[in-house]
Order: C-alpha cells, then sequence, then structure tokens
C-alpha cells in the first residue's frame, strides 16, 4: 500500500468558523492501481487530494486515525518534509492545462525545473536529455521543447503537464479531472496515456472525475463521494450492476447511452442540489434527495463492508 | 518550431525613433571623449565665451563662459546622464522588484506595511523629495542619485506587487508546488519571469525619469558640483549668459530634451508591445 488513509476529516475555514468538509475519508491505494474518485461538485474529491499534497488553504485542519503516504506520516510534517513529498511522491495533474503551465516559459524550462527539483548534480545535457525522454514518454516530439504553453493544444499541454509530473517518479498521481475542456478523443488519448504510464512505470494513479462512466472504464477501483462523505466504494466492477447506493445509481442512470436505453429518452436526474457542506446534519445526508428514504435514514449511516465484492463497503441503510 | 521569429513584432516608427536616440546617447557619452580626445574642465582665458561655431582649429561647439570646450561637455554630460540613468534603474529595480515580490507573494502584514510606506513617499513630489534628502545628506551628485532612487522606487515597487499578486493566484503556481518546488524557486523560477515584461517598460521610462530629476537637482545647486559636467549643471551655469550667448543653455536643454524623450518614447512603445493582455499581435 502506498497511500493509506483512515478515517480522515478535513475542515476549512469558512467565514471565518472551522467546518468539516470531509469526513470519516478512509481510501488505500496499492503501487500500480487506478483508484476513480467520483462524485458532484463540492462533494469533497478535490480537497482530499489537495490534503494529500498538503496544499489545503491556510487555517484548515487535518485530523486521521492514520493518514500515510509510501510510510510518512503526513500529519506530522514540516514544510520541507511536504517539500520531499511533493513531486518525489505524489504529483499532481490539474483540470486546466493551459493555465497549470508558466504561459512565459517555455515547455523545457519547466520541465528541466522539476528535473533539477529531484535529481541534483546533473549537467545541463543530462537535465535536456531527461526533459526529452519525459516528452517521449507522453509521445510529444522533443521539438516541442522549445514551445510556449499558448503555442500547444489542449490535450498536448495536457501531456506535457503529465510529463512534468513523472519528472520526479512519482508512486501517486493525482490527476484532478484531467480531461475537463478536452474534447472527447483528446479525452480518451489522455486517459490512455495515464493508463500506459501506470503499466509501464509501475505508478498508482488517483483518478478524481465528476464523469462516472470515465472511472468505470479506466479505474480498478472506484470511491463514490457525497457532500464530504464516501458512501460507497469497492471495485468497479460492481458498477456493472448499477450500484448499490441510491446516489451511485441516480449517477449511473444519469449517464447518456447506458445499455437498454433507446436514443433519444430524456436523461435521468437526481433532483435536488448538493447540501452545502458543514451543516449539523443527524441521518443520511443523501436522504432529502433520495427517493426510497425512510424512516431508518433518520440515522447517520456507517460504511459497512459488503459481502458480494472483496474490499468494497456502502453507506446505506437500504 | 525552429526559430521562434514569427512572434518577434515588427518596431513602430516611434520605436525606432526613440531607440535611435537612445543608441546616440551611449555612443556620445561612451565613445565621444574617447575617440576625439575631449578635454571638458581646461579653462582658458582666451576662450572665454566665443560665440557659435568656431572655425578652422577652434573647439566645435564654441566654448563657455570659463573657456572650456562646450562639445567636450556635452559629451561627458552625455556620460554622466548614462551612467546616472544606469544607478538610479539598477538600485531602484532591483530593490523594487525584491519590495514588490515580498509584498505581492506574502500578502498580510509585510504587504501593507511596504504599500504604506510606499504610498507615503508617493505623496511628496519628487523634487521636493529629492530636496529632503539631498538637505539631510548633503547637496551633490551622489546626493541627488539617491534622491533619484527614492523617487523612482514606488513605481517599480507597485508594478512588481501587483503582477507578483495576480499571477500568485494562478494554477501554475499551485503546480509547482505540487512539484516540490520552495517558494523562492517559484518567486525567482516562475512569478519573476511574468514580471518581466511590466518591468522592463517602467525602467526605461525610468531612466528617462531619472536623468530629467538628477538634472533638475544639478540646476537647484542641490546635484553635480561645479566643475563636473552634467547638463543640469550646465544649464545653471550658463543662466548669467542668456543673452548674450543663448546657445551654452539652449544646448544642454535641448541634449536633455532629446534624451528623455527618446526614453519615453521607447518606453511607451515597449510597455505597448510586451503587455500580454493588449492583445498578442498588433
Amino acid at each position: 500500500m502506498i497511500l493509506k488513509i483512515r478515517n480522515l476529516t478535513i475542515q476549512l475555514p469558512i467565514h471565518r468558523v472551522l467546518t468539516p468538509v470531509v469526513r470519516d475519508f478512509t481510501l488505500e491505494v496499492a503501487r500500480g492501481e487506478i483508484v476513480g474518485i467520483a462524485g458532484e461538485s463540492g462533494s469533497g474529491k478535490s480537497i482530499s487530494s489537495l490534503a494529500i499534497l498538503g496544499l489545503l488553504p491556510a487555517g484548515s485542519t487535518v485530523t486521521a486515525d492514520h493518514f500515510e503516504l509510501c510510510g510518512h506520516d503526513l500529519t506530522a510534517l514540516s514544510a520541507r518534509g511536504w517539500r520531499n513529498i511533493r513531486g518525489r511522491k505524489v504529483a499532481m495533474v490539474f483540470q486546466n492545462p493551459m493555465s497549470a503551465l508558466d504561459p512565459c516559459l517555455t515547455v523545457e524550462s519547466q520541465l528541466s525545473e522539476l528535473v533539477r527539483n529531484v535529481e541534483e548534480g546533473l549537467g545541463r545535457k543530462q537535465v535536456r536529455q531527461r526533459a526529452v525522454d519525459l516528452l517521449e514518454q507522453v509521445g510529444i516530439s522533443p521539438q516541442r521543447l522549445g514551445a510556449y504553453p499558448h503555442e500547444l493544444s489542449g490535450g498536448m499541454a495536457q501531456r506535457v503537464f503529465i510529463a512534468m509530473a513523472l519528472a520526479c517518479r512519482p508512486a501517486l498521481l493525482i490527476a484532478d479531472e484531467p480531461t475537463t475542456g478536452l474534447d472527447v478523443t483528446i479525452q480518451s488519448q489522455v486517459l490512455d496515456l495515464l493508463v500506459r504510464l501506470r503499466d509501464t512505470i509501475d505508478m498508482a494513479v488517483l483518478l478524481v472525475s465528476h464523469d462516472i462512466g470515465i472511472i468505470e472504464e479506466y479505474a480498478d477501483r472506484i470511491v463514490v463521494m457525497y457532500s464530504g462523505e464516501i458512501v460507497e466504494t469497492g471495485p468497479v466492477t460492481m458498477l456493472a450492476g448499477g450500484g448499490q447506493h441510491p446516489y451511485t445509481q441516480g449517477l449511473l442512470r444519469s449517464l447518456p447511452a447506458r445499455q437498454g436505453v433507446s436514443p433519444k429518452t430524456p436523461l435521468a436526474a437526481i433532483p435536488g442540489v448538493v447540501l452545502p457542506v458543514g451543516g449539523d446534519i443527524q441521518g443520511c445526508r443523501f436522504a432529502p434527495r433520495c427517493q426510497s428514504a425512510d424512516e431508518r435514514c433518520r440515522r447517520r449511516p456507517e460504511l459497512v463492508p459488503l459481502a458480494a465484492y472483496p474490499g468494497s463497503a456502502l453507506r446505506c441503510h437500504l | 518550431m525552429a526559430k521562434p521569429s514569427p512572434d518577434v513584432p515588427a518596431m513602430s516608427a516611434s520605436q525606432k525613433v526613440g531607440l535611435t536616440v537612445v543608441l546616440l546617447l551611449v555612443l556620445l557619452g561612451g565613445l565621444a571623449p574617447v575617440a576625439f580626445d575631449l578635454d571638458p574642465y581646461t579653462i582658458s582665458s582666451q576662450l572665454r565665451a566665443e560665440p557659435g561655431v568656431s572655425k578652422g582649429s577652434g573647439p566645435l561647439l564654441g566654448t563657455d563662459d570659463l573657456g572650456r570646450d562646450v562639445f567636450s561637455r556635452l559629451a561627458y554630460g552625455a556620460r554622466s546622464s548614462v551612467s546616472i540613468g544606469v544607478f538610479v534603474v539598477t538600485v531602484s529595480g532591483a530593490l523594487g522588484i525584491f519590495l514588490g515580490l515580498m509584498a505581492g507573494v506574502n500578502g498580510g502584514w509585510i504587504d501593507t506595511v511596504v504599500m504604506q510606506v510606499i504610498d507615503v513617499v508617493m505623496t511628496v513630489p519628487s523634487i521636493l523629495l529629492a530636496i529632503v534628502v539631498a538637505s539631510l545628506l548633503g547637496s551633490g551628485l551622489a546626493t541627488a542619485m539617491a534622491a533619484a532612487t527614492t523617487v523612482a522606487l514606488p513605481g517599480f515597487v507597485r508594478i512588481v506587487r501587483s503582477v507578483a499578486a495576480l499571477e500568485m493566484k494562478k494554477q501554475y503556481i499551485q503546480a509547482a508546488r505540487t512539484g516540490g518546488s520552495s517558494t523562492f524557486q517559484i518567486l525567482w523560477d516562475e512569478v519573476l519571469p511574468n514580471c518581466w515584461a511590466p518591468i522592463i517598460a517602467q525602467a526605461t521610462l525610468g531612466f528617462g525619469d531619472a536623468i530629467l530629476n538628477v538634472a533638475a537637482l544639478g540646476f537647484l545647486g542641490l546635484g553635480a558640483k561645479p566643475p563636473i559636467a552634467e547638463w543640469g549643471a550646465m544649464l545653471a551655469d550658463a543662466r548669467p549668459f542668456i543673452e548674450s550667448n543663448p546657445h551654452l543653455m539652449v544646448l544642454p536643454g535641448v541634449c536633455l530634451m532629446t534624451t528623455v524623450f527618446g526614453f519615453s518614447l521607447l518606453g511607451d512603445t515597449l510597455q505597448q508591445q510586451l503587455n500580454p493582455k493588449g492583445g498578442s499581435r498588433r
């Protein structure tokens, strides 16, 4: 296991009040595994991944029974300790590749900055060679070394950025909505690249996305989050049956072109919106939007292991 | 992707003019004294205030009230102007970049303190501030330069701070953090390159301002001391002879005006050209 999180709770200062935005987050990621985190905006998936990088906004607090990456306890790290983790152990790919690249620097200078971060004492030529290798790894011609970000297409920029993330040979790559803003062919290009990299360099990938379809297709395991909590987790194969939690079922039903749905039928949608974070809610947080909610849902459900699939768990009374 | 030549915009006419003036100034100050073996200091009683352009072996632009060669003095004046400009812009630029980055990147109380101090400096008119500095430290060229540096500082601090504060909110800064870069590295490698364009434009404009400020102080008697060839001081020295020998006053004035004009032109056009928001290409 390279990432071990048990009962992680993250509190952010919202209007100067510490509000829990992620509660009891539990996750284990093994080497070479792709784990998908799905959920709507505001479900806490991005915040959880930022916590793994130690990049939460100032004033936030993190408590956990266990919060470990590659053997480092993430709850007790100094600023210097974090810098050694970031890049070397965990790297991140962002939503919008164009804004994640410095507009004033060439591809080469951005790549070599990171290469020098990790491997000290490399000569100019060696750094350049590493940059060329990295670009080739993501399928970009070394001629692009001199290009500025505005000269790249969106998909290319994202691949350059993945190359930057790989510069430090991380054990875990967090991809936070890596394909937002890219069209569907480029989207599969980028995701295929992530899968290929996982296979070749044995890196784990944490794929964060609101698109449960992508996760079903590319990930090995899935974590479905709702309003700061994990509602369902397990191997992606369990999605084939339509999911266990009403929220997962709703997400799956709202995908266009599911099997058994004839074209041009209106898309199903989950009624309502995500609960605002925080708030003192006693029962199930999904109950207000759940069509099958009943009396039992007034109590808070626990995350209970499911017998049907190995390593799965469900937070629902039904 | 062989050469990024299409990215270099063509020079506009005003930019060419500005560039020419600046090059001429550097040539006059840097080469003329060496090439023609000029002597701006020797006093001659025979050649006192001989008006107009002299014929034959006499001085090119005549001599001043003490019989010193005016052309030599103008050339040496150009030399001191260039060094004044370089010094003032370098010092205030470096200090301004440092303070601006500190304020823009850290925010919080550092930002407040730096910007309040800068605001105070800006409320005092530049000449008045220079007079205050000069009277505190005693007059002289060094004091005048110190005063000009102080006056030039707020411009740099404000520009760098605004760009840095803006850039710090961008995603690539966070991306750099996820790559394990330290704050200093982010400042130096990511934020500073984004500040260069406005800094260069500001430096070019500041160059002209610095020369003008130091000359004004020299004219008021708070800058360069008499034997030094400096345009502002030359103007002041020539004041009593404005009716008999107006060229003594006109020449340094024209030099000063042309120089500042050239730097302003260059600075303005650079500002337009380097500004990424003004459309990528005109």
